[in-house]
């Protein structure tokens, strides 16, 4: 599912950190909860991928590939 | 009750009281043991603004809801107490078999409070606690003491917790030792320890720890021994100790040659932990329930020390008083520093850093032989770093004043502020022999923001960094950015260091020790939540548990707030920020030209934490997630009191 462009996705993935950012899009876009968020900061970056993948953002394929290229293949994929 | 205890024992020396209060269901939900513990009882109950000698001040040794049971390396305690040296929160943490015996004896901590007339040591057996004489113990080295009081009580497998002479005579960064080797190095809990007239703890528990679910506990232990069997950073720790990491430090530009004029030196290989073993090894040395075994035991075989024998050295215990200073061609020099350091109960970290710094004001003209005594301090003169071991251990000569600690020193001595450049601290504190140019900026960051100073190798420990590209995949997994194992990057680092900062906190809650998670990576995250919850029969989760380190972070952090240090302080050396790094004859070596880019991750880390970025505080929305109300309310009437501070421009380098 495409969530953001290809710029905004660009931008981000051009980033040194970014994983506030993208969780802060995410709550903005009520893609994620404010929990999930927080969730996420406690656990990593797999929390994310799995939060995402329950709510069909992204497939199994799709998460099994970010579970292998991070940020760079999630934003890959949740752009259009 | 599982896992825990479920009693604090508490001891005023003053008064001579002995008390023992249960740990409720709650308290041990919100802080879960060891650091967290002790952390609530020093906001509590020991005022920012008192003095750390002072009487009233508070000493804890916290074990966990672990120690003492069959997981990985949990014979671990958390010794906290204000900090003489920095003036803030301090606390430092200590391997060998203590912790596990305070446990079976039935306690998860102990406080000490009050000062006794005379020097005493506590016996504690099991329920049985008795404060004894102990001046004919004062003055002695923990290797000629153990044995004294192990034939006073007549048990030779009791296990001991004790300070050195440098805590006795409240040497600034005195540290406590127990099974006689094993350290709480820094901060200076010995000279608390010391001003307490508190010479030892001994102990012998002949209890147990109940497990909720032995055969789940067994089952998760089980599987997580037969990880490390394979662990390439347990291997390389168990056949050379931290040793291991000095021909790395060499080769990626973090070895502290000159006081950190230089990142590396065509002799270190003198003092690696290859060398070691091939020529001072005497035997390998485990903690207590340790699949790893780091620890070494050492023998001087040939020249004018041959034949002195004692327990270590670490990589942090080696480098300080050796390449530090400049001492590297003849290794026996280091092993002998080393044991001095051991001897007189001293922070071989900061023992190594107040000598290397004045052997650069010596260098740069600062202070001269009228000021040292006669001693001539140039880099390499082992003699004369040996003679400042003894007077510092001893509060004597140019020692004395150096027993200060490296920026208190510059300002007794009259130095001008130039002086403070060269003192490598953060918050009064002297950083570990780790280049943050060269080990990962991760750890420049996490130098900046410990709860305990600029020493924070243990406090937020980013191995992702240091050991991330041993394994494959680890870092994209936590923190979705698979260049971030990369040291010279910040890629990913603001984030690494807030994740690392919670881990840390909760493994020192558990009291384990960090080699066993997060520095080699057979035990992850889930894989403590699920021998926790084994353990004690509760349900944590594994946002819950993180969230517990976080709230440990948040209120040592309000504890340097209440003291009006926030981010102003959050510095490191200039060294690391102005001068690019330089080569030194080492054609391997990799980060030449790197500069420390704090400033660049710092702002990020800040809004992880959620603290304001002008005042670095924890913002009140904070405080309140976590449970901390007291300390929002606490904090409230300070903010703008720092920020009008702050407009003033002067870094405290200690309060």
């Amino acid at each position: 599912m495409a969530i953001m462009n290809k710029g905004q996705a660009k931008k981000l993935i051009e980033q040194p950190d970014k994983m506030l950012d993208v969780l802060n899009y995410l709550v903005e876009k009520k893609i994620i909860s404010d929990d999930e968020q927080r969730a996420t900061l406690l656990k990593g970056f797999s929390k994310l991928v799995e939060v995402l993948q329950e709510k069909k953002v992204i497939n199994a394929k799709a998460a099994k590939a970010a579970m292998q290229g991070g940020f760079a293949s999630l934003l890959e994929t949740i752009s259009a | 009750m599982y896992g825990w205890a479920g009693q604090r024992l508490r001891v005023d020396l003053t008064t001579g009281e002995i008390t023992k209060e249960p740990l409720s269901y709650e308290y041990r939900r919100k802080w879960i043991g060891g650091r967290g513990f002790n952390s609530e009882v020093m906001y509590n109950e020991v005022p920012a603004n008192m003095d750390a000698f002072d009487p009233r001040a508070r000493v804890c040794f916290g074990t966990g809801p672990m120690s003492g049971t069959a997981a990985p390396s949990t014979g671990r305690v958390t010794v906290t107490c204000k900090s003489p040296l920095t003036g803030g929160f301090g606390d430092s943490n200590m391997g060998g078999h203590w912790g596990a015996e305070v446990k079976y004896a039935g306690y998860d901590q102990i406080i000490i409070q009050g000062r006794a007339k005379h020097p005493v040591y506590l016996w504690i057996d099991d329920d049985k606690v008795e404060i004894r004489d102990a001046r004919h113990l004062w003055g002695k080295f923990p290797r000629d003491a153990d044995p004294m009081i192990k034939q006073e009580l007549g048990d030779e497998d009791i296990h001991i917790m004790m300070i050195g002479p440098a805590g006795e005579n409240m040497v600034r960064f005195a540290c406590a030792f127990n099974d006689v080797w094993r350290a709480a190095g820094r901060t200076g809990t010995g000279a608390v320890i010391g001003s307490k007239n508190l010479k030892a703890i001994a102990t012998r528990g002949s209890g147990t720890v109940k497990i909720a679910d032995p055969k789940k506990m067994m089952d998760v232990c089980n599987r997580l021994r037969q990880a490390f069997k394979t662990d390439p950073m347990k291997i390389g720790l168990n056949m050379f100790g931290s040793l291991c990491l000095i021909n790395v430090a060499n080769r990626d530009g973090w070895f502290p040659w000159n006081n950190f004029q230089f990142g590396s030196h065509p002799l270190a290989n003198n003092v690696s932990g290859e060398s070691h073993a091939e020529t001072v090894l005497k035997h390998r040395e485990g903690c207590f329930a340790c699949p790893i075994a780091c620890g070494r035991f050492t023998e001087i075989r040939d020249g004018k020390y041959a034949g002195e024998t004692f327990g270590g050295p670490e990589y942090e215990h080696a480098v300080p008083t050796g390449p530090r200073c400049g001492i590297i061609e003849d290794p026996n020099d280091v092993w002998h520093n080393c044991r001095l350091t051991n001897d007189y109960g001293l922070d071989a970290i900061e023992c190594g850093g107040v000598i290397s710094s004045a052997m650069e004001w010596f260098q740069r003209g600062l202070i001269t032989t009228k000021d040292t005594g006669g001693l001539e301090l140039t880099f390499g003169n082992a003699d004369a770093t040996e003679k400042l071991i003894h007077q510092i251990g001893q509060r004597k000569g140019f020692g004395g004043i150096l027993a200060e600690g490296a920026d208190r020193a510059a300002d007794k001595l009259g130095l001008p502020k130039e002086a403070h450049y060269y003192t490598i601290t953060t918050r009064g504190m002297t950083l570990p022999g780790d280049d943050p140019r060269g080990l990962g900026f991760g750890y420049g960051l996490s130098f900046a923001v410990g709860t305990r100073g600029g020493c924070d190798h243990l406090r937020s420990l980013c191995c992702l960094e240091l050991s991330g590209a041993l394994y494959p995949g680890l870092n994209t997994k936590l923190l979705g950015d698979e260049s971030a194992n990369k040291p010279v990057t910040t890629n990913g680092k603001s984030y690494m260091v807030y994740y690392e900062e919670n881990q840390k906190a909760t493994t020192d809650c558990l009291n384990v020790c960090c080699f066993t998670t997060h520095w080699s990576y057979a035990v992850l995250t889930p894989d403590q939540v699920e021998y926790l919850n084994a353990a004690t029969g509760l349900d944590f989760t594994e946002e819950e548990f993180q969230e517990v380190g976080e709230r440990v972070v948040n209120l040592e952090r309000a504890y340097w707030n209440k003291l009006m240090s926030g981010a102003r302080e959050d510095r490191v050396p200039e060294r690391f920020l102005k001068e690019p790094m330089p080569e030194n004859g080492v054609d391997y070596q990799t980060n030449i030209g790197a500069t420390l880019p704090l400033n660049e991750m710092l702002p990020q880390y800040y809004k992880y934490r959620d603290w304001d970025s002008k005042t670095g505080f924890p913002t009140e929305r904070k405080l309140k997630q976590l449970g901390l109300e007291n300390v929002a309310k606490d904090l409230a009437p300070l903010r703008s009191k720092y920020l009008s501070e702050a407009e003033k421009k002067n870094v405290k380098y200690y309060v």
